[in-house]
């Protein structure tokens, strides 16, 4: 969570249904026009796989892709990790895709349809006694690794093994908190390394190539789980610890030729990836350079320019200095990815501190949204919501403004719900340049409907444990959630379930908790499968409405140039950013 | 001239031994529990989880022993962690990265090339155009090239390489595709390419530093050229080229040597400016990256290598001033 390009995605235990169908209505392309009414609405779909046609390669072919070529990423800053166990970064969860293969994946067609098909598995999974509780998967036979050796059943339960050490950290802990039973998972497997021994407790592997999940309570969102890093597989014989994360060993159609930290990241073809086992992948490149250091104006500016970074894509985005003159350049368009991307950002108001609602309404209603999203770049940078889901989230039914202040606020409104009250807040804010930007049209108009806001800048890497920590000092601070898979199980229950709070490492920043709520939550989670989206929608409606215990702000946009040759990336709408298994160059 | 070497040496050394106390002193100042950074984007961050971070790194030691044990890593290295997660770090350990989670002297070993090659490529070409130029309009003073150079002069001290060095990619790069962006590529990997890589930093930071330069040498030069000796030796009927080139030229650089050394020595510390707007890793990216994200050992580092290279630039100017100006060995 350091940045909107480069998110790391919190991790949280959710226990939800397994959808098979829903379809959910979303603004993609922003058409230039500054009201929300302006954006396109796509239909978008989103399901588990049930024909094990769609799990089975080669994955369809891409129009007009043609084969060699070398794509340059542009990006200002290394991967925090490569290592697959230790991966949550968007970013190097796009080139993981590359590297490693998984359980399961999403296969996307770039246009709003998200299937969960299996990629390492014949399947997505079977779920035994139709509790989500057993599970079986079965591995694809022929599936190879950059030496040519087979993947084994046993190799993906040492990967999974290995994500429970305490220094494999940074990486989704769903897999784990669900097998030990226990959000400290760690106090009841130690890892591999640690504990000497790979008896990871519900794991078990049948043969070479089946393995069996068997959970203490029902986890029916394991499918989509299993399409992070956690589940991609290692040989014990190639774990090199720490060192992992410096070489990938792959199973994917490329692998590193050569990794200077915070230089390069150079991969070429992996021979021995077969394209008939990969319902997903393609191999058109030749290969990738990963190029970091240069900022999002330099990226920009070189992909705009082309020549020598006619290949590129500018990672990081278009700056706000330059949105103008991308936006101004019809020639641009057909080289522009602009959509919406998942991550949610909003006021959160600590409800523990702030506990009468009509003072949060009105923090809501004074609060000039529109104002906070100019400074980021306006309808380039996101799109104003009252949701607390992303509108790529399976089931997404937009929220009517709540409090009718309108985007900008209305502090006469405000005033009046309070009531005459002045109101003392302390707001954290991020010592970034986001938060520098933010803090001052949040302050101005918070203080126009009478509040006194005090704002506090905090160095970034303490923001967010701050925030995360039970009692901390502060009123309000904006924060963002970006899902780990498009439904709102994925959400809801992880922001809003006060009963999962702790004193520390909260993903419920709003510290928010009501009983009615919670069971409305575990109403959801219990329901059967591809009726919960709705479900979700309505518990989302019933937080704003009855208890408003955050301020949606906006959702942000993945707005960035590639060169003139590049083709086949688009953007996920399960991972939230650019893939590349679909690029090409073009000649 | 060994005793004068010694002084030197000691007194450096007493210099960093200080800078190596205060900064220690600042990482522990610092209102941040690095285990806590450590662990704090974990879902669970428990206090068990924390202590154990802090015994893996040594945190929980008394702050006496850390620093005895920090000193005693730059002569024989140290080892971080326990049981099967043991972090290697060889002499001269610097400390742990606990941000990027690999020995800080790796990232400086990685980052060092690209800042030297900067600095080093740059202070060829100011002191190349600056002095030849400063010289040069010195005994042209007055003419058009005189006057000219003064004007460059200005115009380049005024100038920020903020505004320069982005000049230089719109028009080299970005426009008209002469050059492509700069990629480091090590000197030993491909020297030719390395240079083609360094070419706009060098000239970015040569032509905004010359200017001072140029300044600094007219100014010397001019001063120099009115002493006496200066005269007398044209009088006794010495060439021009040789009362100059030899006499004149030895008498004006000393200051400008003593600038030189004092500049390279800064600028090693890191060029944030140029490495940013070049998009290159050098030491100062690293330095102002770890400062953001509060990774205090690669900060400590950084502050130290910064002390050893104005330390050390002061020696060798002190040692280059001897032969120089041989009055200064009597000191």
């Amino acid at each position: 969570m350091r940045s909107t390009r480069a998110l790391r995605r919190l991790t949280a235990a959710t226990g939800a249904a397994l959808l098979l169908t829903a379809t959910l209505a979303a603004c993609s392309k922003n058409t230039g026009e500054s009201t929300d009414k302006g954006n396109e609405v796509v239909e978008r779909t989103g399901a588990i796989s049930t024909d094990p046609k769609e799990s089975q390669g080669p994955a369809p072919e891409v129009p007009g892709a043609t084969r060699g070529g070398t794509l340059k990423i542009i990006q200002q800053t290394d991967y925090e990790h490569m290592d697959p166990q230790r991966t949550y970064v968007v970013g190097a969860m796009a080139a993981q895709h590359l590297l490693v293969r998984t359980l399961t994946q999403f296969r996307e067609d770039g246009k709003g349809k998200l299937t969960l098909v299996g990629d390492l598995a014949e399947n997505p999974g079977k779920d035994v006694n139709n509790d989500c509780k057993t599970w079986e998967y079965t591995l694809k036979k022929g599936v190879k690794y950059e030496d040519g050796t087979e993947v084994k059943a046993a190799d993906v339960a040492y990967g999974i093994a290995r994500s429970f050490e305490e220094t494999i950290d940074g990486g989704p802990t769903y897999v784990q908190e669900w097998l030990a039973d226990n959000p400290t998972y760690n106090a009841v497997y130690k890892g591999p390394y640690t504990s000497g021994n790979t008896n990871v407790p519900g794991l078990t592997v049948d043969g070479d190539y089946g393995l069996k999940f068997e959970f203490k309570n029902p986890h029916c969102d394991l499918p989509f789980a299993l399409s992070l890093g956690t589940s991609a597989p290692l040989p014990a014989a190639k774990d090199t610890k720490l060192e992992y994360d410096r070489h990938v060993f792959s199973s994917g159609p490329y692998k590193i030729k050569e990794y200077v930290k915070d230089s390069k990241l150079v991969m070429e073809r992996n021979p021995n990836w077969d394209p008939n086992t990969d319902p997903i992948r393609h191999n058109y490149l030749d290969g990738f350079e990963v190029e970091m250091g240069p900022d999002d104006a330099a990226q920009t500016e070189r992909a705009i320019a082309g020549g020598a970074d006619a290949n590129a894509i500018a990672w990081d985005g278009v700056p706000q200095s330059l949105v103008s003159k991308v936006q101004g350049d019809p020639s641009l368009k057909e080289r522009t990815i602009d959509t919406p991307s998942l991550f949610v950002w909003y006021l959160a108001i600590n409800n523990q501190k702030v506990t009468d609602m009509n003072v949060r309404r009105a923090i809501g209603c004074a609060l000039d949204k529109q104002g906070i999203l100019l400074t980021q770049g306006g309808d380039a940078a996101g799109r104003l919501t009252n949701n607390l889901q992303a509108d790529t989230t399976i089931g997404y039914q937009e929220i009517a403004d709540p409090t009718g202040c309108g985007p900008t606020g209305n502090p006469e409104k405000a005033k009046e719900m309070l009531g005459g009250k002045k109101i003392k807040l302390a707001f954290m804010s991020r010592d970034t340049a986001f938060g520098q930007q933010t803090a001052p049209v949040l302050k101005d108009s918070l203080e126009k409907a009478g509040f006194e806001v005090v704002v506090s800048y905090v160095a970034q890497p303490n923001h967010n444990p701050t925030a995360r920590t039970k009692d901390n000092p502060y009123d309000i601070y904006i924060s963002n959630w970006g899902a780990d898979w498009p439904s709102g199980a994925s959400t809801i229950p992880v922001l809003y379930d006060g009963r999962k709070i702790g004193p520390q490492g909260n993903s419920n920043v709003s510290y928010f908790n009501s009983d009615d709520v919670n069971a409305a939550i575990d109403a959801a989670s219990a329901l059967p499968a591809g009726e919960a989206g709705d479900d979700w929608s309505a518990i989302e409606k019933t937080i704003i409405d009855k208890y408003y215990p955050v301020v949606p702000i906006y959702q942000s946009k993945t707005f960035v140039v590639m060169g003139d040759k590049v083709g086949g990336v688009f953007h996920s709408d399960s991972i939230g950013t650019m893939v590349y298994y679909n690029a090409f160059i073009k000649q | 001239m060994l005793r004068f070497f010694i002084k030197k040496l000691l007194l450096a050394a007493t210099t960093l031994i200080t800078v190596s106390v205060l900064t220690f002193g600042l990482f522990f100042a610092a209102p941040n529990n690095p285990a806590e950074l450590m662990c704090g984007n974990r879902k669970t961050c428990t206090e068990a989880q924390q202590e154990s971070i802090a015994r893996r790194m040594g945190l929980d030691k008394p702050v006496v022993q850390q620093y005895a044990d920090f000193m005693a890593g730059i002569v024989k290295g140290r080892t971080f962690g326990e049981g099967d997660a043991v972090r290697e770090c060889p002499a001269p350990c610097l400390g742990y990265s606990f941000r990027n989670d690999e020995p800080v002297t790796d990232i400086i070993g990685r980052t060092l090339p690209v800042t030297l090659s900067i600095v080093f490529g740059a202070a060829v070409v100011w002191l190349l155009i600056g002095v030849s130029v400063g010289m040069i309009s010195a005994l042209r003073k007055g003419t058009i090239f005189d006057r000219g150079a003064v004007g460059f002069s200005l115009a380049g001290a005024s100038m920020p390489i903020l505004l320069f060095g982005p000049l230089l990619l719109i028009i080299f790069v970005y426009e008209t595709g002469w050059l492509s962006y700069p990629s480091y590529v090590p000197i030993t990997e491909n020297p030719v390419k390395w240079a083609a890589a360094m070419l706009l930093p060098w000239l970015a930071l040569g032509f905004i530093n010359s200017a001072s330069y140029a300044r600094l040498s007219r100014a010397q030069m001019v001063e120099t050229l009115s002493e006496d000796f200066v005269r007398t030796a044209r009088a006794k009927g010495m060439t021009k080229f040789r009362v100059y080139g030899k006499h004149a030229l030895r008498a004006a650089i000393t200051p400008i040597v003593t600038i030189a050394g004092l500049d390279l020595g800064t600028y090693l510390g890191g060029t944030v400016v140029t490495e940013t707007i070049f998009g290159f890793t050098g030491l100062g990216k690293a330095s102002l990256n770890a400062a953001i994200n509060l990774d205090m050992p690669l900060v400590m580092a950084t502050v130290l290598l910064a002390a050893l290279f104005i330390v050390a630039a002061n020696v060798i100017v002190d040692v280059l001033y001897s032969f120089i100006d041989p009055r200064v060995r009597l000191a």
